[in-house]
């Protein structure tokens, strides 16, 4: 499934926000499905969406889900640093917590 | 209670008045009137202040007055055309006046609008202003949102707004937002007891500190500010909440974090920002990016 984010967010700024997004990935993620997310025309992302988006789906179903099932295409240079740079932090802080 | 406003109106001569006269602002006296007859120079901290300041007195009942505002004078013509006074007494002074190319009207952050206002009214303002694409903006868009963010996490008054001027001959940027929350100190001693007003506010700026204010929060809005501004634009930001002062800037090819011993007591927190826009990297901006899984 290709989910548009533009055509369904005003904005990437709030937890509320990412909570949308968030449910999108679990929805797919829990029928085993994959889910790719196009962030064309998002002029930016905050960490609390980010946090909330994608996060507490890496806290769920962990990196090797997210590796084979999610793809994130269509960002710019800053949606695609803070998602990236997110994802590497806290997965490496699960790594040694585990 | 009279309160006369300092020549000079900028949040760091403001907030020793304040001090004197309200205290920490637990009691209130039930009329408060702000006298402009001093006033010959306004900067963005003074403005974002004292529309803090008029709302929380407002919102409390106390009956608040402007006084002594002449209409010839520069910082009340600046201050007018901010739309100070027609956000504040429901009228302008002059009837002409109206937002300056220089500066962006004081906005309040009321939290539902307050990131649609950012990416369309501020940062083209500032795109239009600096010549900095909006595209490379971006960056700087997410600092402000998350400053939005931590507003309404820790702003128990509802409280807040923002005000930027641009300076054409420096190619700087001055932006200053301000709430009446709890403050930092306040909110960090909540998971680190002990620390002093300086050093929970230089301990809010960590990367992954969070006061867990919600349960969400992992604590990168201000690492992400100091990223930007101070390390990629070599810019400034300063920081006054309750007795705590602390800037940060470049000095040479070190980051300085130099807390001060300020005057006067600033409730909730008020974070200023300068940075010179030239030092944007406008190279094309990199659009269609794939996230790379490592």
């Amino acid at each position: 499934m290709v989910v548009r984010i533009a055509d369904h967010l005003e904005g990437c700024d709030t937890n509320v926000q990412g909570a949308v997004v968030r449910d999108m990935i679990m929805s797919s993620f829990s029928q085993n499905d994959a889910i790719s997310l196009d962030f064309s025309d998002v002029h930016n992302v905050t960490s609390s969406f980010v946090n909330t988006a994608f996060i507490e789906v890496l806290e769920h179903f962990g990196m090797p889900m997210i590796k084979s099932h999610l793809k994130i295409t269509g960002a710019n240079r800053q949606v695609a640093k803070l998602i990236g740079d997110r994802m590497r932090i806290e997965a490496a802080k699960l790594s040694i917590a585990a | 209670m009279k309160i006369a406003l300092p020549a000079q109106f900028q949040a760091s001569a403001i907030f020793p008045l304040v001090w004197s006269t309200l205290g920490d602002l637990s009691e209130l006296p039930p009329i408060v009137e702000f006298d402009f007859s001093e006033l010959k120079f306004a900067r963005p901290s003074g403005v974002v202040f004292l529309s803090n300041l008029s709302r929380f007195l407002t919102r409390r009942k106390c009956d608040v007055r402007f006084v002594n505002m002449r209409p010839n004078t520069e910082a009340i013509r600046f201050l007018d055309d901010a739309l100070f006074f027609e956000q504040h007494i429901g009228e302008k002074l002059r009837q002409w006046s109206k937002p300056r190319r220089t500066t962006q009207p004081l906005q309040e952050v009321s939290h539902k609008n307050s990131h649609a206002w950012l990416r369309s009214e501020f940062m083209p303002w500032l795109s239009d202003c600096s010549g900095v694409p909006m595209g490379n903006l971006s960056d700087l868009t997410t600092c402000i949102g998350e400053l939005f963010n931590n507003i309404n996490d820790h702003s128990s008054y509802d409280v807040g707004c923002i005000f930027a001027q641009w300076f054409p001959k420096k190619d700087l940027v001055e932006i200053s937002i301000a709430d009446f929350g709890s403050g930092i100190p306040e909110t960090v001693r909540r998971i680190e007891p002990g620390l002093s007003d300086n050093d929970a506010i230089i301990r809010a700026f960590d990367d992954g500190f969070s006061s867990q204010s919600t349960p969400r929060n992992r604590g990168v809005g201000l690492h992400l500010l100091h990223q930007n501004v101070v390390e990629r634009f070599d810019g400034k930001i300063s920081v006054r909440s309750q007795s705590g002062a602390v800037w940060y800037a470049r000095h040479g090819n070190s980051l300085r974090t130099v807390p001060y011993k300020a005057d006067g007591f600033c409730p909730g927190t008020m974070i200023d920002i300068d940075f010179r826009t030239d030092l944007i990297d406008v190279d094309e901006p990199a659009d269609g990016l794939e996230v790379e899984w490592w």
